[in-house]
């Protein structure tokens, strides 16, 4: 939001001032507009600007988008054809969050339908140019896709505060991080991963300023976890090998659900701070 | 108490504890702690009374149901219940919005800001640009030439949906 037109007088009483002639939205300032947009669908927002000439490019200003194929009109050429277009247009405006969920069709040889595996590629190449404009949250969900490649710049842009990755593919082996080194991300979500020591090490070691981690439906093949300013942990139907021992110091918040039983033990050790936990576990 | 008075002279009281959902409100609060009755008065001008009115109807609404509990500990119930509540409080016309988008903005209510953007941005989905333009008395402005060539052609991609 802007800041407020106010005036304060002399004898102490504030006047706000809403300037307002003609009873319609060509009155609301730019960025209350843009703010509307950035509620319609990436493809709605687009076409206002067939509306007047002070919407024509409005909204190449949208500062959060979000790119979804369930929620797009068209085949998945299609959907590459207007994202590519879309981040191409918008160039390097302010970004806040970049949002894309883009699930891949399962019968890839069926006769009619198309072989989207073929436009994987164009998603790394979005998420590029997505981390050129410094974004504060990214959310990545895509499902089955074969050769996926992230940027390497996804595990080491300096501005991310949030970033929520979920992939299920045959080969996950790709999308995991070599390297990681994220020094402002406060909140990380995992879904579907496979963690291993060296894995989780990378990660903790790589976000120094961690504070709200979120595993779901992932691997815990790690058998400790190490971190002085994790404030929250959330395991959602994880599975395990064996002992996983945490040693969190400034934990608050713990908030365990299984729905299957496992044979993963979760031990906790000094955690001095722990004040609410939720379990729900099918069997601890 | 606040006293918020409107371009209509109708003067509306309401407790500090409720208007201090209003963020400029709490830092006008703050920074006159201690002081008269009378400090505590707050002229919104060039707006007519329905718009506070309304204003103190989110408040009240919102104060019984603090954010905190909005968000995290909520029950699934309760949630449902300001939907429907917000909902129906959002179902206006066009010009109302804009009034208490206005309003919202500089009293600086971030909930109330985005709901009624986002009723804004529901009333304009799905229709014809001459559809909006009525509605929202937006005026093209365009000339022939951007009207029949330019904007088309460099907006092609938008509209394009047949793929080989």
């Amino acid at each position: 939001m802007g800041p407020p037109n106010k005036q304060t007088r002399s004898n102490g009483e504030l006047t706000l001032s809403l300037s307002r002639n003609l009873p319609d939205l060509s009155t609301l300032p730019d960025y209350v507009l843009i703010h509307i947009l950035s509620f319609m669908d990436p493809k709605e927002a687009v076409q206002t600007c067939v509306l007047s000439k002070r919407w024509r490019n409005l909204w190449t200003c949208i500062p959060s988008l979000n790119f979804d194929k369930s929620g797009f009109e068209g085949s998945h050429a299609a959907f590459v054809h207007f994202v590519t277009n879309m981040l191409l247009f918008r160039g390097a405006s302010k970004l806040d969050t970049f949002r894309l969920r883009w699930h891949a069709c399962q019968k890839v040889s069926t006769h009619g339908q198309e072989n989207c595996q073929i436009h994987v590629s164009n998603a790394s190449a979005w998420i590029f140019s997505a981390l050129r404009c410094k974004p504060l949250t990214i959310s990545l969900d895509l499902y089955g896709f074969a050769n996926l490649q992230l940027p390497h710049a996804l595990f080491t842009c300096s501005s991310l505060e949030h970033l929520e990755l979920q992939f299920f593919d045959s080969r996950r082996a790709a999308t995991e991080p070599s390297y990681v080194n994220l020094p402002n991300l406060k909140k990380l979500n995992l879904r579907c991963f496979t963690l291993s020591d060296p894995v989780m090490q990378m990660i903790l070691s790589g976000c120094p300023l961690l504070e709200e981690f979120c595993l779901d439906s992932c691997s815990l093949n790690f058998s400790c976890m190490k971190s002085d300013l994790l404030r929250c942990l959330t395991i959602i139907n994880c599975r395990g090998s064996g002992l996983v021992e945490f040693f969190l110091p400034n934990l608050v918040s713990l908030s365990l659900k299984n729905e299957y039983p496992g044979k993963t033990k979760l031990s906790l050790k000094n955690t001095p701070s722990l004040v609410k936990i939720s379990s729900c576990m099918a069997q601890v | 108490m606040i006293t918020l008075i409107s371009s209509d002279k109708r003067k509306f009281h309401v407790l500090e504890e409720v208007a201090n959902q209003s963020l400029t409100i709490r830092d006008v609060i703050e920074d006159r702690r201690g002081r008269r009755r009378a400090d505590r008065i707050i002229l919104v001008t060039n707006i007519n009374s329905k718009i506070p009115e309304k204003v103190i109807v989110y408040w009240l609404r919102h104060f019984l149901m603090p954010e905190e509990i909005a968000h995290a500990s909520m029950s699934h119930k309760k949630a449902e219940k300001l939907k429907k509540w917000e909902a129906k409080f959002f179902d206006t016309d066009i010009d109302t919005l804009n009034d208490l988008i206005l309003a919202a903005d500089s009293l600086d209510i971030p909930s109330l800001f985005d709901g009624a953007c986002e009723k804004v941005s529901d009333i304009l989905k799905n229709r014809s640009a001459e559809e909006v333009g009525e509605i929202s008395k937006i005026e093209n402005e365009f000339t022939h030439e951007e009207e029949e060539e330019e904007i088309p052609s460099e907006n092609a991609w938008v509209w394009r949906n047949e793929f080989a």
